[in-house]
This record gives structure tokens, C-alpha cells and sequence, in this order.
């Protein structure tokens, strides 16, 4: 039996919906705001694995916006982002996603405690206004679903200890 | 991707034809890393730990050398987030990946075994309720 990934991982599955929402409401509640839900970029246990389902034409892009993201962490003067950067990789897997995405895997681990793991953020502080224009690319190179999965891991064992 | 049937299948095949080449284990990776999601029951948490404990002892008592290879580059992490039906997702990851050798977790646990080994095939089968195996290719070390 082959299962599509989106089905199999389906209770992992965040919407691009809440995933990439940037717009601020429009108005503002008439109740009280309820406790905000964590980020779900932000990773509590030991690592994190998010699967990223991109357009077969916008690789090129995605993989490109994924430099700048290295080059950000790599010149920032914040402690977490250098965390972040010496426990983040990104694979290309070789089976194809829903609709003939391509399925590019981020691995965190370890993860940085406490630190917001979001693309958006880091392009902006790295790169001002065109860290914008550079997560605007990185958008439009999601395919639907964009994320297959988002994972908060905590590790089990180390086969080899 | 595939679901736990192909992957530990464990009844024996019909005979094939001749010249027929066999088929590549799913368990032979062949990027720099891999990734597998395991979707357990929930009710067979403890037999899949307890499993993952014997590969362990399997892989770490080897006299293959490639076997202590597979044991330092394989992690076993299990998800926050409830898989489908309330199961429990498990994720393995191998990295970097012995290339060519193969990480059939029910050929693991047979290599060198004292014991029959069947019980445990049997447990690991019946606490999946399905896998995902994905082959993975650096892109990026962001450390690097």
C-alpha cells in the first residue's frame, strides 16, 4: 500500500494558512486575547524535523532563498541564531511529494531552545527590506500543502551510545 | 513511500521466476541521509520501544563493522504531535547513512540472535500502522 505523505502525516500537517500568515488581523478582538498558541517554530525538545513540499519549477528558488537564510544565521550577532545554524540541515528527499513536489527536509538537532526557528524573521534581520522580497520568493515556491509535516521531537535513544 | 506491509513483510514469497532480480530493500538507503516515520499504535508503544532496545543491543554487540557504522548515525526520536487515529509517531534518523548496507530492522535482529526472533518480527509488524521512508541528499549544513 502506498500512502501519499500529506495523508500519512496528516496529524502533523499545518495549513500554509497558519503556517505563513503575516497579515495582522483587521480589527481588533472584542474579547479579551486568549493566551497566544506557542509558535510552531519554536521547538521545546530535542529536535525538529519539518517537510516542505515545493513546486517542481521553484527549486531553484527555494534552494537559493536557503542560502540566504545560511548567510543571515552566519552574520548575525545573536548568540541563538549561531545555535540555530550549528543544528540545522536541509535534504532533498529523492521521493516525490503530492502533485510532483519536491520534498525538501529541514532537520534541527539539536534544536536552540527558545529560539524562533521562522524563515521569514531571520531573512528580515539578515537582509532588512529585501529579506521581504526574499521571503516573498520563498513563499511562492511552496506547492499545497506547503508543509507536510512539522514535527517536535524528543529523542528516544542513540543507537550508537 | 511506503507502508509498513512491503517494509517487514515477513511471510515468505511466492518463488520467483527465473532471472527474476530481486527487489532492493526499502532499508538500503541511498542519499547522504535518511529519515523514516513510523506510525504506531497506541497501544504498542512499549513493544516498538522495547524493539528499538533489541536493534540496539543487536547493532552494538555486531562483529560487523558496518553495523557500528549504522548504530552512530542512527538517532530514534519520537513526535509531540499525535499521528492519525491517536497513534504515536516515531522518527528515525540516519545520518549519515552507511551506503550499502542494509537497515532491515527484522535483519538486524536476526544477525547473531540466540533466540527466536519471530515473536519480535511479529510484535514490530503489529505495532505499525504505517511508514514513511524518504532517502535524503544534502542540500545545505547550515553550520558549514
Amino acid at each position: 500500500m502506498v500512502r501519499s505523505i500529506a495523508l500519512g502525516l496528516a496529524a502533523g500537517l499545518l495549513s500554509a494558512t497558519a503556517v505563513f500568515a503575516q497579515t495582522p488581523p483587521a480589527a481588533a478582538p472584542a474579547q479579551p486575547a486568549a493566551a497566544a498558541a506557542p509558535s510552531p517554530f519554536l521547538f521545546p525538545g530535542d529536535a525538529g524535523v519539518i517537510l516542505n513540499f515545493v513546486k517542481a519549477d521553484k527549486t531553484a528558488d527555494f534552494e537559493m532563498v536557503l542560502g540566504k537564510v545560511k548567510e543571515a544565521l552566519a552574520k548575525s550577532d545573536k548568540p541563538e541564531r549561531k545555535a540555530q545554524a550549528a543544528g540545522w540541515k536541509v535534504f532533498k528527499a529523492t521521493e516525490p511529494g503530492p502533485g510532483g513536489a519536491v520534498i525538501y527536509v529541514f532537520v534541527m538537532d539539536p534544536v536552540a531552545k527558545g529560539a524562533e526557528y521562522k524563515v521569514g524573521d531571520i531573512l528580515v534581520e539578515g537582509f532588512a527590506a529585501e529579506g521581504q522580497t526574499l521571503y516573498k520568493t520563498y513563499s511562492d515556491a511552496y506547492g499545497t500543502p506547503a508543509i507536510g509535516a512539522l514535527l517536535h521531537l524528543t529523542k528516544v535513544v542513540e543507537l550508537g551510545k | 513511500m511506503l507502508s509498513a506491509n512491503p517494509a517487514f513483510a515477513q511471510a515468505a514469497p511466492a518463488a520467483p521466476a527465473p532471472n527474476a532480480t530481486p527487489a532492493k530493500s526499502p532499508y538500503m538507503f541511498t542519499g547522504d541521509a535518511a529519515l523514516t516515520v513510523n506510525v504506531v499504535k497506541a497501544d504498542r508503544t512499549a513493544d516498538f520501544e522495547m524493539i528499538v532496545g533489541k536493534l540496539q543491543e543487536a547493532l552494538q554487540k555486531s562483529v560487523r563493522p558496518e553495523r557500528t557504522q549504522q548504530a552512530a548515525g542512527w538517532k530514534v526520536y519520537k513526535a509531540s504531535e499525535p499521528g492519525p487515529s491517536g497513534s504515536v509517531m516515531y522518527v528515525f534518523l540516519f545520518d549519515p547513512v552507511v551506503k550499502d548496507t542494509d537497515y532491515t530492522p527484522s535483519a538486524i535482529l536476526a544477525e547473531g540472535a540466540l533466540e527466536d526472533v519471530r515473536p519480535l518480527y511479529k510484535a514490530l509488524s503489529d505495532a505499525l500502522a504505517s511508514l514513511t521512508i524518504l532517502n535524503l541528499s544534502l542540500v545545505s549544513d547550515f553550520s558549514k
